[in-house]
């Protein structure tokens, strides 16, 4: 068996830490591979990722050609030579690739077949603005699209069951990828097919078991679920209108994981019963990278209830630091393995104003110190559509590149980074209930678009795009939450802690593993969260919300659970510069901290003086754009890795101040003793760049 | 004009990204002021750099004067007024997009797109210029997609490559373009120039330039190579043709190999 830990997969018990790259084996001259893989191996690399193309493995309807007309498809050659090389695969046969195909991996006849195309709100086809062609987004509600995608995966599964580890070298596959509605992020774009509308007419069914529970809540007289016809633009007014509109949001999470759930359940009925099943989510990239688009339509924690592991892509330059953070810390703080499927190395030709490999490093760089475990370079060897990898087409090494992979891969081994873990008693989270409503009040709908979207428009919802209603609330909370996790975010970092990022989908468990809850409360929270939250506190842990305390629930019922469990008598005045910011209510053996001008001052100063005594690690350092994290090592107590960036286009002198003093300290990737000065780490930083310190204290 | 599969193969990457800096230009760079309205009623009134505006319109009534007014009232903080009416961009988007085929290409999708834009000049409104030469994604040249398509009927042979190379410092390639059409005349090839061909001076190793191309791919056809700040005088040139005469004249600009056709304009 294999099965996914937070340090890698594990293969009858014995760990295999994943760092490998992605190959294109159809896109290579088959009597390269030997030597294109050797050279995948020279880097370091154990393990090769590829994507398995229904488009060119099917020559027409029903019919396949693995090899036997054009060798360069034979990919059970292709494994099987990755099996005498001794390189672990990573399998990825869609249905959807994308890979930069003409038609997405898939057949042309299922693009052009209308039974099995999505419809937007205007009940036409949604398309996707790509290269080489524009396509039409599927509906992964619809039956024939199952029943077409059943003969593929009849077809290709058992060849990769052939080559299922340990005795073969498949570690892991790959189910879809990127699944978000062709990139048609808004919510009023897709999916309006009839297949669809169906699906989510059962999901209200479901989450309200009677219409007339359901028209209670509407203000509506429907006399059957049948007869709801989805939103297809917002036009809500007041806070009585939303639930109608937040459903359709939580609808098109669900059809997410739904579709990739039945997609996966049909691989392991094919005999992929045995192997992780993992996806991609596609790189979240807002702009500037918002702190708050790794939710909704996503749902990593519900969707990993599901599968083995889920990551999202990163494809950055080094200017959006925060965008790599927020997406690693994010799925360090939800997915049981922190895995980024598909990681940069080199882009496509329309990813436009490509960056250089320095951005390279100071990304990969970022991935590992906000606490990646493992990762997937796309892609290693470069092939027709992408540009910048460290390996051509035809097998020749481009030095600088080959050197800086192979450097990485080499530092991973020799340090055991698997062993390393990093410090961050914090979880920053999203409330999931206010990205919904933020995505429910979207004004404009517009397709994706790998171009440029021609309105110039985040394909995610965010304050350009969303109505500034306040529904009835104080305050229009789909744009002020965002502002309240965006001060929380750069208070924790300008105060020297580390933190993960979650979202309010998680189990309690999993909250249960931090000592601190950051997060945005308004009027309105979930009963679930408010329960959830007063049981991590019982238990031990601080809690610290603000602006608002909730006196509804996500029906916008009345709901005081929390607020009645906050009582007066055991209440402690939060002073700063001799002013109240905020309380400390003691509830079991824990506290809840609210903060009412949450989203008003600047955080920093505040969480600083809270956090004192919450056992949770700070460093002290001399700049605040400084971005400090302590990896401690589990096995070896006495030794740690602490990553200092500097994110900025200035140089930092940077001085740092652990909780203890090291007795020596040096710079890995550079191979470089570092100063310690008056007990503190001494660095010169230049501009977009990361230094991994290895520091030994007493006893390690 | 692109063709459903073409190879996009060995891009050097810093050529490429040469390229893009110089010669696109996005819409998310400008500062931009956006209004969201529906029949009239004003639902988001931004600037999408959270700039503080002034906001002298409460209702759009004439969405291209109103869109000029809120320009000159923050002329100081704006680039771009974007005034769009919610039911007419619904409309826009679902034109085009029912409008699919899987046989046309890239290029007239896009072309196809905004240049409908036309047709919603009150509805999808931007100040100063009209939608269509402000929105998405745009190159930075003074000639359209029409006439480009004209010159490669033209002037292109089908079967055939043509290569620009632009060079800094006369062995450094600073930007290239290397484009092969099909029997369609499709861009059937995109490259750039293998930095391996130029390293001494580009004046005396094109033709090898050339003879890389015709090894590695196809007959060229054309051939156009010159230093950066020549491209420049090219690009800033009203005519375009003329600018290109001089500079061979002078010896700046090399042309080689010349289509006959083109050769005659060239004289």
């Amino acid at each position: 068996m294999i099965k996914p830990r937070y340090d890698g997969l594990y293969i009858d018990e014995e760990r295999t830490p994943v760092h490998g790259g992605e190959v294109h084996y159809w896109r290579l001259v088959p009597e390269k591979w030997g030597e294109v893989l050797d050279k995948v191996k020279g880097m370091g690399f154990t393990i090769v990722a590829t994507y398995i193309p229904w488009e060119i493995h099917e020559v027409k309807k029903s019919v396949f050609d693995f090899g036997e007309r054009e060798p360069s498809k034979n990919i059970d050659k292709f494994l099987t030579i990755c099996e005498e090389k001794g390189l672990k695969v990573l399998a990825r046969p869609g249905p959807q690739i994308n890979s930069e195909l003409t038609w997405f991996g898939y057949p042309k006849r299922i693009l052009e077949d209308p039974e099995i195309q999505a419809r937007s709100a205007q009940n036409t086809k949604a398309v996707l603005t790509q290269v080489p062609r524009p396509i039409p987004a599927l509906s992964y509600a619809s039956e024939k699209f199952f029943k077409e995608t059943a003969e593929w995966y009849d077809i290709i599964c058992p060849i990769l069951r052939k080559h299922k580890a340990p005795q073969g070298c498949m570690i892991g596959v790959q189910v879809d990828n990127e699944m978000g509605y062709f990139f048609h992020i808004n919510p009023y774009m897709v999916d309006y097919s009839d297949s669809s509308i169906k699906k989510y007419q059962e999901f209200l069914k479901e989450k309200y078991r009677t219409i007339e529970n359901l028209n209670g809540l509407y203000r509506t007289n429907y006399k059957f679920f049948e007869e709801i016809d989805p939103p297809r633009r917002f036009e809500g007014r007041e806070k009585e209108d939303l639930p109608y509109y937040i459903d359709w949001i939580e609808y098109r999470e669900h059809y997410l994981i739904n579709s990739l759930d039945r997609l996966a359940r049909m691989m392991r009925e094919r005999g992929l019963d045995d192997v992780p099943i993992f996806h991609n989510y596609p790189h979240p990239l807002g702009p500037g990278g918002s702190v708050g688009a790794t939710t909704t339509p996503f749902n990593l924690p519900e969707l990993e209830r599901k599968l083995d592991f889920v990551g999202f892509d990163i494809y950055s330059r080094k200017e959006l630091y925060d965008h790599v953070k927020t997406i690693i810390s994010y799925v360090v703080g939800c997915s049981r393995f922190p895995f980024i499927p598909e990681f940069i190395a080199g882009v496509w030709p329309w990813y436009f104003w490509p960056g250089k490999l320095k951005d390279e490093e100071f990304v990969t760089k970022s991935a590992l110190m906000h606490g990646i475990k493992g990762f997937s370079r796309y892609m290693i060897v470069e092939r027709n559509k992408w540009m910048g990898s460290p390996v051509t087409r035809d097998g020749r090494i481009r030095e600088d590149r080959y050197k800086f992979f192979k450097r990485v891969n080499e530092i991973l081994r020799e340090y055991n980074f698997a062993d390393f873990k990093k410090r961050s008693e914090i979880m920053l989270m999203s409330n999931r209930d206010y990205d919904r409503l933020e995505a429910a009040v979207v004004l404009i709908p517009f397709p994706g678009d790998f171009l440029e979207p021609i309105l110039g428009f985040s394909e995610y919802p965010n304050f350009t795009t969303i109505s500034e209603n306040n529904f009835g609330f104080d305050e229009p909370i789909q744009l002020v939450k965002t502002e309240c996790l965006d001060v929380c975010y750069r208070g924790l970092t300008e105060q020297g802690y580390s933190f993960a990022l979650g979202d309010t989908s998680l189990s309690i468990d999993k909250l249960k593993e931090y000592k601190v809850l950051v997060l945005a409360s308004f009027e309105y929270m979930s009963s679930r969260l408010q329960e959830n939250l007063l049981e991590f506190a019982r238990n031990g842990g601080m809690v610290i919300l603000g602006p608002k305390l909730p006196i509804l629930d996500e029906h916008f019922k009345e709901k005081h659970t929390l607020k009645k469990n906050l009582s007066p008598s055991k209440r402690v005045e939060i002073t700063l510069d001799g002013k109240t910011v905020g309380f400390k209510y003691e509830i079991g053996k824990g506290s809840v901290v609210y903060l009412p001008e949450l989203d008003k001052r600047k955080p920093g100063r505040i969480l600083g003086r809270i956090l004192e005594g919450a056992g949770a690690c700070r460093v002290e350092k001399n700049d605040p754009r400084i971005d400090v994290t302590i990896h401690e090592n589990v096995k070896e107590p006495g030794r740690r890795l602490v990553f200092v960036a500097n994110p900025t286009s200035y140089t930092i002198s940077a001085k740092i101040g652990l909780d203890k003093v090291p007795i020596s300290i040096k710079e890995i990737w550079e191979n470089r003793i570092v100063e310690i000065r008056d007990g503190k780490l001494v660095d010169e930083l230049h501009p977009y760049t990361i230094m991994i310190h290895e520091c030994v204290f007493e006893g390690g | 004009m692109l063709h459903e599969n073409p190879l996009m193969i060995d891009i050097d990457v810093d050529q490429w990204r040469n390229l893009h800096e110089r010669f696109l230009k996005s819409v998310k760079g400008r500062k931009r002021i956006i209004v969201i309205h529906e029949d009239g009623e004003i639902l988001k009134f931004i600037h999408a750099d959270k700039e503080d505006i002034i906001k002298t319109i409460d209702k759009v009534i004439d969405p291209r004067r109103d869109a000029k007014k809120v320009y000159e009232d923050n002329m100081s903080k704006t680039d771009l007024v974007l005034m769009l009416e919610r039911k007419a961009v619904e409309r826009f988007f679902a034109e085009i997009q029912d409008s699919w085929s899987a046989e046309e290409d890239l290029d007239e999708y896009v072309y196809r797109m905004y240049s409908k834009l036309d047709e919603y000049k009150d509805e999808i409104v931007t100040h100063p210029g009209p939608a269509r030469e402000n929105l998405g994604l745009r190159w930075r040249l003074t000639i359209s997609y029409p006439q480009v398509k004209k010159l490669v009927q033209r002037y292109i042979p089908p079967n055939s490559v043509v290569v620009v190379g632009v060079f800094e410092n006369s062995n450094s390639i600073w930007g290239s373009l290397v484009l092969g059409f099909d029997e369609k005349r499709k861009i059937k090839l995109i490259t750039t120039i293998d930095k391996s061909q130029v390293t001494r001076n580009w004046k005396e190793e094109y033709k090898q330039v050339v003879r890389w191309v015709e090894e590695k791919f196809w007959k060229c056809s054309l051939g156009l190579f010159m230093d950066r700040c020549d491209m420049e005088t090219v690009l800033e040139s009203d005519s375009k043709l003329e600018a290109l005469k001089d500079l061979i004249e002078e010896g700046k600009l090399i042309a080689y190999p010349v289509p006959e056709v083109l050769q005659q304009q060239l004289g």
